[in-house]
């Protein structure tokens, strides 16, 4: 490995599973624990190249989302944690949207592995839920009864106060 | 199964839902059931929660106790806001007979253990001092509860003794212990530990090391249970001012005595104490006899570091607070480092930020046990089941049949129980 190269790369491109092109910089990037093993291999290998990261699992609507929370996060990166500002950008942002985009935008956390954002929006999750009934959250989370009628009054009856 | 998530981001968002909310979804499909049953779930749930440490309110609605009004309210940095009702548990009391009405709810912890507490139901018997009261385990979360059967030790006093009992509660080996101090008379006193596992009292007095128990003069009602040990302030009564810790062991069910700092008394009679959790280490605060009813009332707060056991204790000293409008007590460190006090004799209640070194005035009405809390899922009513020790058994339980391990928690019966059937 030349030392003079020791190489730092500012931006890298991502790629969308529609085949959209985005332009990120490095500290936006990094964000993202995927992108930046990408980032930190490229740079062990001394490529001065701009890098290429296929994302096949996001579409640029979500990518888009999370690049945004990470251009946001990335500016207070350096500030602590407990910033209220950033708490209640946190909360604007994914209060806009419906619940088909934040289990997208989760599924995209959880696989650009970008943790805060994972765990923002699983709680964001868990505070709209948590007051609905059994029969809407079949219907949110489209899952379908798999009990018989007789299993599902037993688990309800020994949990009958949770149903008052 | 036809959910949007993988199972791993499910477990992530369910892990974040309050426990009430938990046992409503528990009949959602079969997944999210297995999920929020098993063992695994319910010990992350248990840690996460634990994180972030509640607040216990029991409130007593005089004169008619008996009970099913008990208010559970939770706690934001800044506001009290009532969380749910909840009803402590209730035998079945005849209600035309007075004798044997419950007249006073008590709590033996300061703290919850896995979000378990153990409740206390003394019953009125105005003709005598009686040791008749009834023990509950209680999982305020799931509201499932557990009556402890009566010890065989009971009986009337004539003549009032200084304490007549008290207790406490802890959590050994994957068991939960309750441990009872009687003084039938004021010198030997009978120590007596109630295991879930077992399911039965034992008397321990003789390996107990008693001796530490007796004479005692006080001892606060609720114990403060740390890391394996059950903590009570006590005084005894040859030397009124010998105020000192009574710990108890509840891996090795003996006693252990531990005196306070030295300077926290100062060679003058010390007041108001308490005794809390500050970073998994017992904490104590103390007043001195004539600094707390001045202007300023000047809280000394002194924390244990517990180096092998109890042998090596060593106190230090984290601070001091002078706070206005009388004494406090310091009752839990919340998870942003603020301190709750409780204000006495209707003194008002604070938030002390050991940072900013500010106080905020905190409204609560009527309340008059406090205990710090974390949800939790834990269940216990199937471990009542007789247990072998040493032996796993088959028994019948529920209409189906449950393996008892030897290991045996009680959410892991559950868990089997589940898989059987």
């Amino acid at each position: 490995m030349a030392s003079s190269s020791s190489s730092s790369l500012s931006r890298v491109v991502v790629k969308s599973s529609d085949n959209n092109l985005f332009v990120v910089n490095k500290k936006v990037a990094s964000q993202s624990q995927l992108l930046k093993q990408c980032i930190d291999n490229m740079e062990e290998k001394g490529t001065n190249d701009v890098i290429l990261i296929p994302l096949s699992n996001v579409t640029s609507n979500i990518l888009t989302l999370v690049l945004e929370y990470c251009e946001k996060h990335a500016d207070f990166a350096d500030d602590d944690n407990n910033n209220q500002e950033l708490k209640q950008w946190d909360h604007e942002f994914l209060k806009k949207f419906d619940y088909a985009t934040l289990n997208s935008l989760t599924m995209a956390a959880d696989y650009m592995v970008t943790k805060s954002l994972l765990n923002l929006c699983c709680q964001f999750i868990a505070d709209s839920i948590k007051d609905l009934t059994v029969q809407q959250i079949r219907q949110i989370f489209d899952i379908k009864n798999d009990f018989t009628p007789q299993e599902e009054a037993d688990i309800k009856n020994e949990n009958a106060w949770a149903f008052r | 199964m036809a959910a949007l998530f993988p199972p791993e981001i499910e477990e992530e968002i369910l892990l974040r839902l309050p426990a009430k909310s938990l046992q409503r979804f528990s009949c959602v499909c079969k997944s999210w059931h297995s999920i929020i049953i098993s063992s695994s779930f319910i010990s992350s749930y248990n840690q996460r929660s634990s994180l972030y440490p509640q607040l216990l309110f029991l409130k007593h609605p005089y004169p008619h106790p008996l009970l099913p009004t008990k208010i559970h309210f939770s706690l934001s940095s800044e506001s009290f806001v009532e969380y749910s009702t909840i009803k402590v548990p209730q035998a079945s009391y005849d209600d035309d007979d007075d004798n044997i009405r419950p007249t006073r709810v008590e709590l033996v912890t300061s703290n919850s253990i896995n979000g378990v507490i153990c409740v206390l139901v003394y019953m009125g018997l105005s003709n005598g001092y009686s040791l008749n009261c009834d023990m509950f385990l209680w999982n305020p979360s799931t509201s499932e509860s557990f009556k402890i059967p009566n010890s065989e030790i009971t009986g009337l006093f004539s003549v009032p003794p200084m304490v007549t009992f008290y207790s406490g509660f802890g959590f050994s080996c994957e068991d939960y212990k309750v441990v009872r101090v009687v003084y039938l008379d004021a010198v030997n006193p009978t120590t007596e530990v109630f295991s879930l596992r077992r399911n039965s009292w034992k008397d321990v007095s003789s390996i107990s090391r008693s001796r530490i128990s007796s004479n005692i003069l006080w001892a606060s009602s609720a114990c403060t249970f740390v890391d394996g040990v059950g903590y009570w302030g006590a005084f005894k009564s040859e030397t009124k001012l010998d105020f000192f810790l009574l710990g108890f062991d509840f891996e090795k069910e003996s006693f252990r005595k531990i005196r306070i700092p030295q300077e926290c008394i100062d060679g003058r009679e010390m007041k108001y104490h308490s005794l809390w959790v500050y970073h998994e280490m017992l904490a104590i605060s103390v007043l001195r006899f004539g600094e707390f009813d001045s202007k300023l009332a000047r809280h000394y707060i002194w924390a244990m570091k517990d180096g092998e056991g109890l042998n090596s204790q060593l106190w230090y000293n984290l601070c001091y607070i002078d706070l206005e409008g009388g004494p406090r007590k310091p009752i839990l460190t919340l998870g942003n480092g603020e301190l709750l006090l409780l204000g006495e004799d209707d003194g008002e209640h604070a938030l002390y930020d050991p940072v900013m070194e500010e106080v905020k005035i905190v409204d609560i009405f009527d309340v008059d046990t406090v205990v710090s809390y974390s949800e939790s899922l834990v269940s216990f009513s199937q471990a009542s089941i007789k247990i072998e020790t040493g032996l796993a058994t088959w028994s019948l339980f529920d209409g189906g049949i449950v393996l008892l391990a030897v290991s045996g928690k009680a959410f892991h019966l559950l868990e089997m129980r589940n898989q059987l059937k």
